[in-house]
C-alpha cells in the first residue's frame, strides 16, 4: 500500500514539475499559462511523498527495502522520524519536499505581480524539480519492495509496488552514528533549507538570462530568499558541527571533512555573493561577476550532493554507491556548461560597471572581501577535489588534510576578519586616510590593548592571539559605531540610549542584520582561536578510585556502569571532575551498542564552563579499568553562539525587512 | 593638553599595545605536547579511513603516536620526524600535504587564483583622470 501511494505521489510530484515548466515557459512568452494546477500537483505529490515514508516508517512496513535496512522497530519516534532521511533514497525525498516548498513560496510571491522574470525562474526550479523527481522515480526510488531478505537484511528489491514483499520481521536498523543524538533530525532539514534555498537565486539568475534582462531585477528579487537561504546554511553547518563534536567523540566539531567541505563551499560563495549583490545594487558594480557567483554557488551544491550522495568518498554522510553518483555528476556537468553558456552568450547585455575610484573606500573592501572568500572557496575546493583527481588519473593515494586547509583557513579567515573590521567604517567611493584613522583608532587601542592582556598574563602564540584582536576589532568597531549613532540620536530626541539603539538597528536591518552576523563571525573566530589554537589534551589509563589531571581540573574515575535502552546498550565510566578540591561536574562518557548495527559508538562526555568545556571519550573499558581521552577546550561555547549570532543576524535582515517592506509598502534599499 | 600632542600620544599608545602583542606572537615556541598535536595531526592512520593518527582511536594509531612522542623527547625536528614516516610508509602518510613534485599544482593553484583575482579587482580601479 505505502509503495503504490509513494510512487503515485512520486510521479504526481514528477508530473507537476514537467508541467510547470512548460507552462512557466509559455508564460515567459507572454501567453496565458495557468500555473496554479501542476504547482499544486507539485507540491501535493512532494509533501505526500514524504508523508508516506513517514508513516511507512513509524508503522514498520518493512515490505519496503528502504524501511527493513535503515529503520527497527525498537527505534525510537525520533530516529524513525530522521530516518527518513539518514539514508540515501529518503534524502533525495526530503531534497525534493523543501525544493516544491520554495518552488510554492516563490510562486505565491510571483502570484502578486505575474512577469515573465519570476515564470522564467519558475522554469528553472521546475527543471531541477523534474531532475530529483526523475530520480526519484527511477534510480533512487525509495519505495521499492524488498523481494529478497536474509535475516533482517534485505538484499534484493523491485520498484513494482505490486511485487511480493519477502517476510522481515525486524529492520537492521539506522546507522548507530545516526541515532545517537537529537541533532540528527535537526541538522540534515536546515542544511537542506539552506542548500536547496539557493537554487532560488540561481533560478532568477538564470531567467534573467535567457530572457535577456541581466540588470539588477533579479538580484533584488532574490535578496531575502538569498539571505534566508544563507541562514538555514549557517545554522546547519554549525549544528553538524555541535553533533560531530558531541557524537563522533573525537574531540573536535571540524575537520575539513570532504563533506563538510561540500557543505562549506556553497557557504563561502553565497557568502561572497550577498556582499558583491550589496555592491551592484549600491553603485551598480560587479554585475557579470555576481552572475558567476551565483552560477558557481548552485553548481557547488550539486557538486556537494555528488560527493556526499555518491559514495566517491568514505564518510559518514556518503551512503552506498549507486547510480545516482553518474547522475548527480551528470546534472552538475549540465548545469556548468548550460548556465555558463548562457552567461556567455549574454556577456554583451551585461552592463559595463562603472569604475572603482579607490582601492580605500567601501567598495574596496567589499571587493577584499569576495577576493578572501573566493580564494578560500577554491582552497577547500582544491584540497577536496585534489585526492580524488590524482586517485583517478594515477591511481595513487594522497593525502590532503587538515594541515593543508589550516593553512590557507587561518591566514584568509583572519584576513577577513581585517576587512570585516575595516569594512563598516569605510565611506564609499573614496575613504580618506585621516577619516580611517578616526574611526578606527579607538577600536584599534581596545584590541591591542586586550592582546596586550593576554600576552602580559602568559599567552604566547601566533595565530589565536591575532585572531582575537582582530576579532574584538570588529566587535568594537561595530559596537562603537552603534553607540555613537545612538548617543547621537538620543541626544536629538531626548530619549534613553537603550530604545535609541533598538530604533537604528531596526531601522536599517540590512546594514544592521549584516553587522549581527560580522559579530558572531568574530565570536565565532574567538572560539577557534581559544578551542582549537589553545586546547590541551592527555590519554589516561585509569583505575577505579584513581585521578589524573588537566589544565587545572582534576577527574577521579569511580565506578563502570551499564544500561539497556530498547534499542541499545550502554557501557559507561562515572567521572567526578574537581577543581581546586572543589566538586565540578559528575560526567558519564560511554559506548553504545546497537542492536543489529555493527561496531559501537563511543559518546563523550562533556564538561561545559564559561572558561571552556573538559570533553572525555572513552576508548576502551574492562574491569581492569579505563583508557580515556581527556581535552580542554577554551572558549568552546563561543564556537555554538558565534554560528547561531551569524544565522540570526541573516534572519533579523529577512524578517525585519519584511516587516518595514510592510509598513511601507515599498522595498526599502539596504545600505550596507 | 593640546590637540597635537593628544594625537602623538594617541599613536605611541596604539603602537606600544601593538608591540606587546608582537611579541606574544614572536615569542610563541611550541611546547612538545603543541609539537605532538601538530604532528599528530599530519600524519595519517594508515589502517584508517583518512583521520590522522591523532584523531583516530585505533590501537595502531595510538602505538605511532607514542612513538612520535618518544621521538619528540629524544630531540628529533618535525622533519625528522615526518621523513622517519615518509619512509617506512610512502608518502601517502603525510596528511599536510608537502609541496613536492605531485602537489606543486596543490599549493600554487590558490596562489594563481589569488593573483587572477587581484590582478581582476585592480583592473576595476579608475585610471587616473578617467570620468565616470
Amino acid at each position: 500500500m505505502n509503495a503504490f501511494l509513494g510512487g503515485v505521489s512520486i510521479l504526481a510530484a514528477l508530473v507537476g514539475a514537467g508541467w510547470l515548466v512548460l507552462a512557466g515557459y509559455r508564460s515567459t512568452r507572454g501567453r496565458e499559462a495557468a500555473l496554479d494546477m501542476p504547482i499544486k500537483l507539485y507540491v501535493g505529490g512532494a509533501v505526500m511523498a514524504m508523508v508516506v515514508l513517514q508513516l511507512a516508517l513509524l508503522t514498520d512496513d518493512f515490505s519496503l527495502a528502504y524501511v527493513a535496512n535503515h529503520s527497527r522497530t525498537t527505534t525510537p519516534f525520533v530516529f524513525k522520524v530522521a530516518t527518513a532521511w539518514a539514508a540515501l533514497e529518503g534524502s533525495i525525498v526530503l531534497w525534493g519536499l523543501v525544493l516544491a516548498g520554495f518552488t510554492y513560496l516563490v510562486y505565491r510571491s510571483w502570484r502578486r505581480h505575474p512577469d515573465s522574470l519570476g515564470a522564467g525562474a519558475l522554469v528553472v526550479m521546475g527543471l531541477v524539480g523534474v531532475f530529483f523527481f526523475g530520480m526519484m522515480a527511477t534510480i533512487a526510488n525509495p519505495f521499492e519492495i524488498c523481494t529478497s531478505a536474509v535475516g533482517s537484511n534485505c538484499l534484493a528489491s523491485s520498484p513494482a509496488p505490486w511485487a511480493e514483499a519477502a517476510a522481515v520481521a525486524e529492520g537492521r536498523g539506522p546507522n548507530p552514528l545516526l541515532q545517537n543524538h537529537i541533532l540528527m533530525a535537526i541538522h540534515p532539514p536546515m542544511l537542506y533549507l539552506g542548500y536547496v534555498g539557493l537554487t532560488v537565486p540561481f533560478a532568477f539568475a538564470m531567467s534573467a538570462l535567457a530572457l535577456a534582462q541581466p540588470g539588477i531585477e533579479w538580484a533584488k528579487r532574490t535578496k531575502s530568499w538569498t539571505l534566508a537561504a544563507w541562514m538555514f546554511l549557517t545554522v546547519g553547518i554549525v549544528l553538524g558541527g555541535w553533533w560531530s563534536y558531541e557524537v563522533l567523540g573525537w574531540g573536535g566539531y571540524w575537520a575539513w571533512d570532504p563533506v563538510e567541505n561540500a557543505s562549506f563551499l556553497p557557504w563561502l560563495l553565497a557568502t561572497a555573493y550577498i556582499h558583491s549583490s550589496f555592491v551592484q545594487m549600491r553603485r551598480g558594480m560587479l554585475q557579470a561577476w555576481n552572475f558567476v557567483l551565483v552560477i558557481s554557488t548552485f553548481s557547488l551544491t550539486i557538486l556537494g550532493t555528488f560527493l556526499t550522495r555518491s559514495g566517491a568518498i568514505a564518510s559518514v554522510h556518503s551512503f552506498t554507491q549507486s547510480a545516482v553518483g553518474p547522475a548527480l555528476l551528470g546534472m552538475l556537468l549540465v548545469t556548468v556548461v548550460v548556465s555558463f553558456g548562457l552567461f556567455a552568450r549574454r556577456s554583451h547585455l551585461v552592463a559595463q560597471s562603472p569604475r572603482l575610484e579607490s582601492l580605500s573606500s567601501r567598495e574596496g573592501a567589499f571587493l577584499a572581501n569576495n577576493l578572501l572568500l573566493t580564494v578560500f572557496a577554491f582552497v577547500v575546493l582544491i584540497g577536496t577535489l585534489f585526492p580524488l583527481l590524482i586517485e583517478a588519473f594515477s591511481g595513487d593515494t594522497i593525502g590532503v588534510g587538515r594541515p593543508f586547509f589550516d593553512q590557507f583557513a587561518v591566514p584568509l579567515s583572519f584576513a577577513l576578519l581585517l576587512a570585516m573590521g575595516l569594512g563598516p567604517v569605510m565611506p564609499y567611493r573614496v575613504a580618506r586616510p585621516r577619516i580611517v584613522w578616526e574611526r578606527v583608532r579607538l577600536p584599534l587601542q581596545i584590541s591591542l590593548g586586550v592582546g596586550a592582556l593576554l600576552v602580559i598574563r602568559g599567552l604566547r602564540a601566533a595565530w589565536p592571539l591575532l585572531s582575537v584582536v582582530a576579532a574584538v576589532f570588529v566587535i568594537s568597531v561595530i559596537g562603537l559605531h552603534l553607540l555613537r549613532l545612538a548617543r547621537r540620536s538620543s541626544e536629538k530626541r531626548h530619549e534613553r540610549l537603550g530604545p535609541s539603539i533598538l530604533r537604528i538597528i531596526r531601522g536599517d536591518p540590512g546594514f544592521w542584520g549584516g553587522q549581527i552576523s560580522h559579530i558572531g563571525i568574530a565570536l565565532l573566530a574567538i572560539g577557534i582561536a581559544g578551542s582549537a589554537g589553545l586546547s590541551t589534551t592527555a590519554t589516561v589509563d585509569l583505575e577505579p578510585g584513581e585521578s589524573a589531571s588537566l589544565s587545572g581540573y582534576e577527574f577521579a574515575y569511580t565506578s563502570p556502569f551499564t544500561s539497556q535502552d530498547a534499542n541499545r546498550s550502554i557501557t559507561g565510566a562515572t567521572i567526578e571532575v574537581t577543581r581546586h578540591g572543589n566538586p565540578v561536574a559528575i560526567v558519564r562518557p560511554r559506548v553504545n551498542t546497537f542492536a543489529g548495527q555493527g561496531p559501537a559508538v563511543p559518546t563523550p562526555g562533556v564538561v561545559s564552563r564559561a572558561s571552556g568545556d573538559l570533553y572525555f571519550t572513552l576508548i576502551a573499558i574492562n574491569s581492569a579499568g579505563i583508557t580515556m581521552d581527556v581535552w580542554w577546550f577554551p572558549l568552546q561555547w563561543l564556537v555554538w553562539l558565534g554560528g547561531l549570532v551569524a544565522g540570526f543576524g541573516g534572519l533579523w535582515s529577512v524578517v525585519m525587512r519584511r516587516a518595514a517592506e510592510g509598513d511601507k509598502e515599498s522595498p526599502a534599499v539596504a545600505s550596507a | 593638553m593640546p590637540e597635537r600632542l593628544r594625537k602623538i600620544a594617541s599613536v605611541l599608545i596604539t603602537v606600544g599595545l601593538a608591540a606587546i602583542v608582537a611579541y606574544g606572537v614572536i615569542a610563541a615556541e611550541p611546547t612538545p605536547e603543541e609539537r605532538l598535536d601538530d604532528l599528530g595531526n599530519r600524519i595519517a592512520c594508515p589502517v584508517c579511513d583518512g583521520t590522522s593518527i591523532a584523531a583516530s582511536p585505533s590501537t595502531y594509531a595510538r602505538d605511532m603516536l607514542a612513538l612520535v612522542e618518544d621521538q619528540i623527547a629524544a630531540g628529533m625536528s618535525d622533519d625528522e620526524i615526518l621523513e622517519f614516516f615518509e619512509a617506512r610508509y610512502t608518502a601517502a602518510i603525510r596528511l599536510d600535504a608537502p609541496a613536492t613534485s605531485g602537489r606543486v599544482l596543490l599549493w600554487a593553484a590558490p596562489f594563481a587564483v589569488a593573483a587572477a583575482g587581484l590582478y581582476l579587482a585592480l583592473s576595476t580601479r579608475r585610471r587616473n583622470g578617467e570620468r565616470v
